[in-house]
């Protein structure tokens, strides 16, 4: 009983120290950069194997960031640690980085030039603080290595409300009812797939100058397809989304079941929700905008606890809310930069991004609203593509698993764990079969 | 005030009462979520949903449909098949059945099988609103009128409570049948349709194989894409209105415009096939698409007049139905009242004591024949050039709009210099079976009767042949009405569609437009009221999603602003004739719709300005999307604006109480626009449950 009450008391004191901290060292986009100095010089007392318990939760405290701190831990949380893994892209990334690197100029407003493939920019050069290193950090993310791009088979969109419960949804008498353990409560679940398809810039196009040959694909970044099976009121939809290889907008399309027909739509939808999610097409992968459009600054390296190598082939979530994934966390070396906007319209007043050093692949991001209190908390949860229980496609990647996002000032938030994840080597005459604008008409 | 609340609660009562009867229709049987399983190697995905609408007419305080509507999508996919890249056999399954058209009490009686009151365009039939058909041409005549049919001991007295009348206490007021009745009126869109078949949806513009409302082949081979079956196909680019997109008849007379087009666009047996050629010379995301249009042809839906969303369109194809069901027989009378042998009305006889013995009215719908010169084609190019997508296309086929044109007139044949030449007299309009009277007419061709008048000296069709102007003819009164058939032409339209995203406004720009040659067009200073001319439709649309942080802080509002105008490029109108459009037709509109609680909420409104007609069509809903299975969904509509407007009622001038040409009825509400609907103001709410 007493041992009890202990726990209790200590749970209590713990959460009411985390939740003041929280406040007091987390709302802001000051308080994140408090703790990311902190994060400098924070001693590692934990070692591979260990699980940190809610008893423990200062022992890790310094490698999460601020925000997503309060979802990680709660009483009955297990973090398992493991050993620190090599995550290197590709050989055929790493030659081409190591031929071109430092090739590409950026003018003061970041657009690149004269980038060929790899990784643009050599990290080493960055400074702390610098402006041009802030674009650089965010075009070596940009330019991550992901083969011919993410195909998945079915990303489900999963609105969540903190606390409650989600047992009488739907979804727990499906075949994913094993992802969701915790909390929370489901109040609407979309389902579709997703492909994003590069066209340039492609390390292992040596011979067409790092393009594929098709001139369909010309001046093309990449081209993106989004679509929902379900529900019924918004299966069908899809949008296709075109970057161009240069710095002009973005070309999108969407397919609307009740119209029957392609629409046009704006570029600025991709600053909305997307759907009614907590996300927006731009938050994707964190960050999923045109590089130029934004200011960005370096911050520095940090070390982070993230789910860089899942022991699971998809996200199991577990927690009060549902929203904690339930996975094997490695200590990785990232980079920190930050995203700010040039429009007032834009929903957010700045963005923290933090992408794993060795292969650029994000794992968080915190954004602030123009009041500059923390809004979004993202968490991104990756496989290795090498890994043996990986099913897809795909060379020493670090894959796409989920990208959830809680939204602080509102207690809620929107998970999006994958399935059928794969970095396919595609046939061009594949692709342009689904990413011709004209194939959205064959929609119903 | 106190009946007013008595009589608010009482409409009230009947809306959710309405709503109950739906909404329990919605459990019968089990539903299950969407379900995917294996099938023959494929896989095979059902979804659909079930939902309840109920529709309340503000305007005149009655329920105008509660609808029960099922929609089940199925849809069995190979992949990687022989040739096939992929394979779907799709169906979409529509039944569908309106609670208030069936049990006539809960609409008040206004609308459905045993209706007996008026709907929202007219008033209840009396001797006083509308003489010539309640009495024919004087109650002391013993021939002509619907009453007679009463007196004579045809009818049941109740059987004239199953007409409205239009255009009341004009001049010129016009009989609509309520209930469903049988008209005589060959192969008559939606004229004809059974009650049962109206209560279930099944009119005629439901096609052939109702409840299969979509039933397709799908198949991707390399670069092609082909689509056979029963379909839609949307070619346009613009809300609200049809250029391009005039592979499928709309039925506008389910609920005008305000459903989407997806619900009620009438789908086609087509066969279509795309090549993506991807990239081409200078332009990118290529693609070519033929279409064969091999079904029998269908024209827009306008309603069966006792729907309670019936266009007034297609309220009047019901007036001259029935002026050729009850006015156009030879008239007879009872046993009673025989005056002379063959006098007798005998059952079966084709004769009714309302019956003036000369052809009026609407006798048939010209449905072109179903072969393959009748067929319809087209071809269309989608393009993107840099920033701009494009769409070029060519259609041949049947504009979908019907022409009321006259085969034959009745004109006086008395005198020299009155109509035409006793000589060619061949029927009479009989006033009376007991003191004989009958008018000697010639049943002619309108052009050939025009003619002969002038032949004869007639004055006024010695000025209509010098002027090109029938109604100098048909405004002295001297013909009695004729027949008319509703006829379809086959034109070749070209259309260019064009989007663009400017990047600095933000604004998503969209231009459609269409050339269509030798459209036929209504213009009663022709003879038979039919001619043709060139048609531009153009429009402009501008979209832009924009934040308003203080109506939403979380989401954009998407704003969409159009400009539409149809260009007649032969047009010739005047005061109240020729043409029963304008010039050009401008409309413009606004929508906006945002999204709230995680677009669970959905509220949305638009407006729409008709200028030639100074009406206006505002509307505001609100969906509410409970969960991944049950939603909400509620709003109003409202039609205002506008004027009563008048135009020529040709060969029909001796029917107006007034002997003037210009009346309400026929084409005044034509050129009314939207405001002819302007009574039309409702309160809907529906519940559904997708699976």
């Amino acid at each position: 009983m007493n041992k009890r009450v202990s726990v209790i008391c200590r749970a209590v004191s713990v959460g009411l120290l985390t939740g003041f901290m929280g406040q007091a060292l987390a709302q802001s986009p000051e308080d994140f950069v408090k703790w990311f100095e902190a994060n400098q010089s924070a001693e590692v007392t934990f070692k591979e194997g260990d699980t940190i318990t809610f008893d423990d939760v200062e022992k890790i405290r310094a490698f999460v960031p601020p925000g997503y701190q309060d979802e990680m831990f709660f009483p009955g949380m297990e973090v398992k640690v493991r050993g620190q893994s090599d995550l290197t892209p590709a050989a055929i990334y790493q030659e081409v980085t190591e031929r071109y690197q430092g090739q590409a100029t950026l003018d003061d407003d970041g657009v690149i030039s004269n980038y060929k493939a790899g990784q643009p920019f050599d990290p080493a050069s960055f400074v702390a603080g610098d402006r041009m290193s802030g674009f650089k950090a965010a075009w070596n993310f940009n330019y991550r290595w992901q083969n011919h791009g993410l195909d998945i088979g079915n990303v489900l969109w999963v609105w969540v409300r903190k606390g409650d419960s989600h047992a009488d949804h739907e979804i727990m008498s499906s075949q994913y009812a094993d992802m969701f353990q915790g909390g929370g409560k489901f109040e609407r679940v979309l389902q579709g797939p997703y492909q994003r398809a590069y066209l340039s810039h492609r390390a292992d196009q040596v011979d067409t100058d790092f393009k594929e040959a098709d001139r369909w694909g010309e001046n093309t970044e990449f081209r993106e397809l989004t679509a929902f099976t379900s529900p019924f009121d918004i299966g069908g939809t899809a949008f296709i989304i075109l970057r161009h290889d240069e710095n002009v907008a973005d070309d999108a399309w969407a397919y609307v079941p009740s119209l029957r027909r392609v629409r046009r739509i704006s570029a600025e939808v991709k600053t909305d929700s997307l759907l009614g999610t907590d996300h927006t097409l731009e938050d994707f992968y964190c960050y999923a905008g045109r590089i130029p459009t934004y200011d960005w600054k370096y911050l520095g390296k940090a070390r982070l606890l993230a789910v860089a190598r899942s022991r699971n082939l998809d996200t199991v979530y577990y927690g009060p809310s549902g929203w904690t994934p339930k996975d094997d966390w490695e200590l990785r070396e990232v980079d920190v930069y930050q995203m700010i906007p040039k429009s007032k319209s834009h929903p957010y007043s700045t963005k923290f991004i933090m992408s794993d050093s060795q292969n650029a692949a994000p794992y968080y991001c915190n954004a602030y609203d123009h009041g500059n209190e923390l809004w979004k908390v993202w968490q991104l949860s990756a496989t290795w593509t090498n890994d043996e229980h990986f099913e897809g496609e795909g060379d020493s990647l670090s894959a796409f698993q989920s990208i959830n996002v809680i939204d602080k000032q509102n207690d809620r938030g929107t998970l999006v764990p994958t399935t059928e994840v794969s970095y396919p080597t595609n046939k061009i005459s594949k692709v342009k079969r689904s990413h011709d604008v004209n194939a959205l008409t064959e929609g119903r | 005030m106190g009946v007013v609340m008595e009589n608010t609660k009482c409409d009230i009562s009947k809306v959710w009462l309405g709503l109950v009867a739906a909404v329990g229709a919605c459990f019968v049987g089990t539903l299950q979520a969407e379900v995917e399983t294996s099938l023959f190697g494929g896989e095979l995905t059902t979804t659909g949903f079930v939902r309840s609408e109920t529709r309340y007419n503000m305007d005149n305080s009655y329920i105008t449909g509660s609808i029960v509507r099922g929609q089940v999508e199925m849809d069995l996919t190979f992949e990687d098949r022989g040739i096939f890249d992929k394979l779907s056999f799709v169906t979409v399954i529509r039944p569908e059945f309106d609670v208030g058209y069936w049990e006539s009490g809960l609409t008040d009686h206004r609308v459905g099988r045993d209706a007996s009151n008026p709907n929202y365009l007219g008033t209840d039939f009396t001797g006083a609103n509308d003489p010539i058909g309640y009495n024919g041409f004087g109650a002391g005549l013993l021939t002509g009128g619907l009453a007679k049919n009463v007196s004579n001991g045809i009818w049941t007295p109740q059987q004239l409570s199953e007409f409205e009348v239009i255009a009341g206490g004009t001049a010129f007021p016009l009989l609509v049948p309520t209930g469903g009745q049988n008209m005589d009126c060959q192969n008559c869109n939606n004229v004809d349709n059974s009650q049962r078949g109206i209560a279930w949806g099944n009119t005629d513009s439901a096609g052939k194989l109702y409840p299969f409302r979509e039933l397709y082949v799908d198949a991707i081979i390399d670069d092609w894409w082909v689509r056979v079956g029963k379909q839609q196909i949307v070619w346009g680019k613009t809300d609200f209105f049809r250029m391009q997109d005039i592979i499928n008849p709309v039925d506008f007379g389910y609920h005008f415009f305000f459903d989407s087009f997806e619900d009620i666009r009438i789908p086609q047996w087509i066969a279509r096939a795309q090549y993506k050629f991807g990239s081409l010379g200078f332009i990118n995301d290529a693609a070519l698409e033929f279409v064969w249009n091999f079904d029998r042809f269908q024209g827009v839906g306008l309603g069966n007049p006792s729907q309670g969303w019936a266009h007034p369109f297609g309220q009047m194809i019901g007036t001259f139905a029935s002026f050729n069901t009850y006015f156009s027989p030879e008239p007879c009378v009872s046993a009673a009242n025989n005056n002379g042998p063959g006098q007798t009305c005998v059952s079966g006889d084709g004769r009714l004591p309302s019956g003036f013995g000369v052809p009026v009215g609407l006798s048939e719908e010209q449905i072109p024949s179903h072969k393959l010169e009748n067929t319809e084609v087209g071809l269309r190019f989608e393009f993107r050039l840099g920033d701009v997508r494009g769409a070029l296309s060519y259609y041949y086929g049947w504009a979908d709009t019907p022409l009321f044109g006259f085969t034959s007139v009745n004109v006086l044949a008395v005198a020299p210099g009155i109509g035409v030449d006793p000589g060619l007299a061949n029927d009479a309009l009989v006033g009376d079976l007991t003191i004989p009277f009958t008018v000697p007419v010639a049943v002619m061709d309108p052009q050939q009767a025009i003619a002969a008048a002038a032949a004869n000296n007639d004055p006024g069709a010695i000025a209509a042949l010098a002027q090109d102007n029938a109604r100098l003819f048909y405004e002295q009164g001297t013909t009695f009405g004729g027949q008319v058939n509703m006829f379809y032409e086959q034109v070749h339209t070209v259309g260019l569609s064009l989007d663009y995203f400017e990047p600095v406004s933000g604004i998503v720009f969209r231009i459609e437009s269409s050339y269509t040659l030798d459209e036929p067009v209504q213009n009663t200073r022709q003879a038979n009221w039919m001619d043709e001319s060139d048609v531009i439709r153009f429009s402009l649309g501008m979209d832009r999603p924009t934040f308003i942080p203080f109506l939403n802080a979380n989401r954009t509002f998407f704003l969409s602003a159009q400009i539409f105008d149809t260009y007649y490029l032969d047009h010739e109108q005047g005061s109240n004739d020729g043409y029963i459009v304008g010039e050009h037709n401008f409309i413009y509109t606004l929508f906006a719709q945002t999204q709230y609680m995680r677009d669970q909420l959905i509220p949305n409104g638009f407006i729409v300005w008709e200028e030639e007609s100074d009406s206006w069509v505002s509307g505001i809903t609100a969906e509410y999307l409970i969960n991944n299975n049950w939603s909400v969904k509620a709003g109003t509509y409202s039609v205002w604006g506008g004027d009563r407007v008048k135009h020529d009622v040709g060969p029909f001038t001796s029917f107006t109480l007034d002997g003037n040409f210009a009346q309400n009825s026929v084409f005044g509400y034509a050129r009314e626009g939207i405001g002819a609907l302007r009574d039309t103001d409702e309160v809907f709410v529906s519940i559904r449950y997708q699976f």
